[in-house]
């Protein structure tokens, strides 16, 4: 039987596990709330909080403390750029990150910071331009691989660039990648990491900020001294515990999740045949490299809006993106697509797809019909 | 003869009502976040369409602007469709037709208002966005075969099921249909009026009845695009101002001066001497000499009219040939029986047999023919004397 929708926006936030409902279900109905207290109650939530915070540190090859909980990634992003960013620092970014970064970077600039974007190849590759020591003592501000794209940074490569040109602190965005990589935050040499629950199965509503060691959290949320001082208000614990348990779950099944999610791809482009033939340029890193995230297809269309794509797609039962996070119905350009040398047609037609882990390859391959008879519909359709 | 405001009669021979929708089919509906589109929406529902729900976004001022709550076209306004097509189970989404507005609205209207002109930006947006764009959208990206609003209008189509024209409401008060003129038989067979045999009072009540969230909402009556109904600092922005100028009576005689003459229409008093039996009122606005002209009430009655796109909804008016009908030059205005006849190219000359008052260049002509609309045109400009 074919199923009647089809979930292809994984990159958005993934379905939450089903272990991960029944275990945050198990501790609401157990009455787990606020950790802060004297009492009893208090020290179960915390005790709670406290593998949370364990196991994630485990996971991610860190200590506890070093890890800040908050309520979502572009919060984390926002307090990891706040540490470590002055307002007379120079901030260094892409035209590529995320809408969260990009707002921030905005800010900055907004406020008389410099400002610089690295550019960016046709590929979405970012590139420190020469030997020269160009950025002394700038903020870095980069995505590990990026959500919109798929492309996954030559990390190890730039970072050496990086710091060859004088770069200082990294705050670095591995929403995208920490469902792709087992990551090690201190082998990334980020100043401070930021990594979501929803991507890796996990409940929205939580995220988490990890520092390097001697990296100081200037709160911005000022309060009772929750998270070491590094974020006022009370702990979200159960919203913590689900996160950890699904992060640990990714971790455990990591692998296999690759391969199933290769598969899915493969079975996608295979029923899909040549883009071409749909109007469509593939964009980011080639689908076949390992510098793409997997189970993840992204494309443009100089032909329709991407949102226009999105709703034709949502009507015969598939959830799709435009990659680009940005207000309904707008008609601006993704930044990241201009950036890497897309048209402005192209810019305004992006489409991603993202296969997770609860995937089947039976819809991959029904997905790829019904895109490719959408597309075919849209394109006849609309006015050269 | 009393001039009329309800066109009269029912439909003339050889026209039949056109029902809405009678068997099922897949409709977008243009939500609008008012409670008109909504209850259009949960009707077609209720009859058992399937129906896709749509919020135009068709510019940016409601974004950046305060104080423009009661538009169509505010994110306040895509909530409330959202929340519309939500409660009635059917899919929402947001269409972007900013450039298709640009094109046939906002650059219209500002070249409307440089070269003299009062624009009825309401027509084109119809016309050109809603049953132009919104429909060939609603068909490529969702496979919909009609697109419904929440005009208050009818349909009639002719008995041979060829041709379609527009028909007045039942509630005459509301009636759109003058808005609505520039559709054409093609687009008129595609478009759904729900609302068309229903009054504002019932539509209220039905959307009640249904539990809309907007039910109680009041009418939007400004341009969408204008907040707070200051067209005039649009037009600053757009560079189109032009300025302080001289107000001169029908002798030319120079009377005072005004603050731009882009701010008058042909008809108003606001912001002119006079008062009582002296009124005076603009009977010509010049934008070469940004000259307006004022005059009695009683020279601004008018027995022949300019036009200009004078159309049927089968097309242009041809050269030499004549339409009948009850004529209308503003919306809700009398009604005056009158003669089209072409004289190509889409001009024609409108001869009345009663005068109507003050009729503005770039505004709307209707004719109906009973209760059904035969045909529109724009008001042109009076040639300049030479």
């Amino acid at each position: 039987m074919t199923p009647s929708r089809i979930f292809l926006d994984h990159a958005a936030g993934s379905p939450t596990l089903p272990e991960v409902v029944e275990l945050m279900a198990e501790l609401q109905r157990a009455g787990i709330g606020n950790p802060n207290g004297g009492h009893t109650e208090a020290r179960r939530a915390r005790a709670v909080l406290d593998d949370a915070r364990a196991n994630l540190a485990e996971d991610f090859g860190v200590e506890p403390r070093q890890i800040t909980f908050t309520a979502t990634a572009s919060e984390a992003l926002a307090l990891g750029l706040h540490s470590a960013l002055t307002p007379t620092l120079p901030l260094v970014t892409t035209a590529g990150e995320h809408r969260g970064s990009r707002a921030l970077a905005a800010q900055h600039a907004a406020a008389g910071g410099p400002t610089e974007l690295l550019p960016l190849d046709a590929q979405g590759v970012m590139q420190v331009p020469g030997a020269r020591p160009s950025y002394p003592g700038a903020v870095g501000l980069f995505a590990l691989a990026s959500g919109e794209v798929g492309t996954i940074q030559p990390w190890a490569a730039f970072t050496t660039a990086w710091r060859a040109s004088g770069g200082g602190a990294l705050v670095v965005d591995a929403v995208q990648a920490a469902y792709h990589h087992e990551l090690n935050a201190q082998a990334t040499g980020a100043a401070h990491l930021v990594v979501g629950s929803a991507k890796v199965g996990g409940p929205f509503g939580i995220a988490a900020l990890i520092s390097a060691v001697d990296a100081k959290v200037r709160p911005l949320v000022v309060g009772g001294g929750q998270e070491r001082g590094r974020r006022g208000g009370t702990e979200a614990v159960v919203l913590a515990a689900g996160f950890a348990a699904a992060y640990r779950a990714h971790r455990l099944h990591a692998a296999q999740t690759r391969q199933h999610l290769a598969a899915l791809t493969d079975a996608f482009d295979g029923a899909l045949g040549p883009v071409a033939l749909l109007g469509l340029v593939p964009t980011g890193a080639p689908f076949t490299s390992d510098t793409r995230l997997a189970g993840h297809r992204s494309y443009a269309a100089d032909w329709a809006l991407g949102d226009d794509l999105v709703a034709a797609l949502d009507h015969a039962g598939i959830a799709a993106s435009t990659g680009s996070a940005c207000i309904s119905g707008s008609r601006e350009p993704s930044e990241a697509l201009h950036g890497m040398g897309h048209s402005d047609g192209e810019s305004r037609g992006g489409l991603r797809l993202t296969f997770g882990r609860t995937s089947t390859v039976e819809e991959a391959r029904h997905a790829a019909t019904v895109v490719r008879s959408v597309l075919e519909r849209v394109r006849t359709a609309v006015p050269a | 003869m009393t001039l009329t405001t309800t066109p009269l009669g029912g439909l003339p021979a050889g026209w039949q009502a056109a029902p809405e929708a009678i068997a099922p089919e897949r409709v977008l509906v243009a939500l609008s976040g008012g409670v008109d589109s909504s209850v259009a929406a949960a009707l077609l529902v209720e009859a058992g369409h399937e129906v896709v729900g749509v919020w135009m976004r068709l510019h940016s001022a409601a974004d950046q602007r305060d104080g423009h709550r009661k538009s169509c076209c505010t994110l306040d306004a895509a909530d409330d469709a959202r929340r519309v097509a939500d409660h009635l189970g059917i899919p929402f989404h947001i269409q972007n037709l900013e450039q298709e507005f640009a094109d046939a609205v906002l650059e219209p209207f500002v070249a409307a208002y440089q070269s003299g002109e009062t624009p009825s930006p309401c027509v084109g947006c119809n016309t050109a966005v809603k049953f132009g764009a919104l429909v060939g959208k609603g068909s490529a990206l969702f496979g919909c075969d009609a697109v419904a609003t929440g005009h208050y209008a009818r349909r009639a189509a002719s008995t041979d099921g060829r041709s379609w024209r527009l028909r007045a409401a039942v509630d005459t008060e509301k009636d759109q249909t003058y808005f609505l003129h520039g559709l054409d038989t093609a687009a008129i067979a595609r478009a759904r009026f729900p609302l068309g045999g229903l009054t504002k009072p019932e539509v209220r009540e039905i959307a009640r009845s249904r539990g809309l969230v907007t039910a109680e909402k009041p009418e939007s009556q400004e341009i969408c695009f204008v907040p707070d109904g200051d067209y005039r600092s649009l037009l600053r922005e757009r560079g189109a101002a032009r300025g302080e100028g001289e107000v001169v009576d029908e002798s030319g005689a120079v009377v005072g001066t005004h603050a731009g003459s882009e701010g008058f229409t042909v008809g108003q008093r606001r912001g002119l001497p006079g008062s009582g039996v002296s009124a005076r009122y603009v009977s010509s606005v010049d934008p070469v000499t940004n000259r307006i002209t004022i005059a009695p009430r009683a020279a601004l009655d008018v027995r022949s009219i300019p036009l200009v796109e004078a159309a049927t909804p089968e097309g242009l008016i041809a050269s030499g040939a004549q339409i009948q009908g009850l004529a209308r030059i503003r919306h809700r205005g009398a009604l005056a029986q009158g003669t089209v006849t072409g004289l190509g190219g889409g001009a024609a000359t409108l001869a009345l047999s009663d005068p109507l008052w003050a009729p503005s260049p770039g505004q709307t002509v209707v004719l109906y023919d009973g209760e059904t609309l035969v045909a529109g045109a724009r008001i042109a400009r009076p040639k300049r004397p030479t």
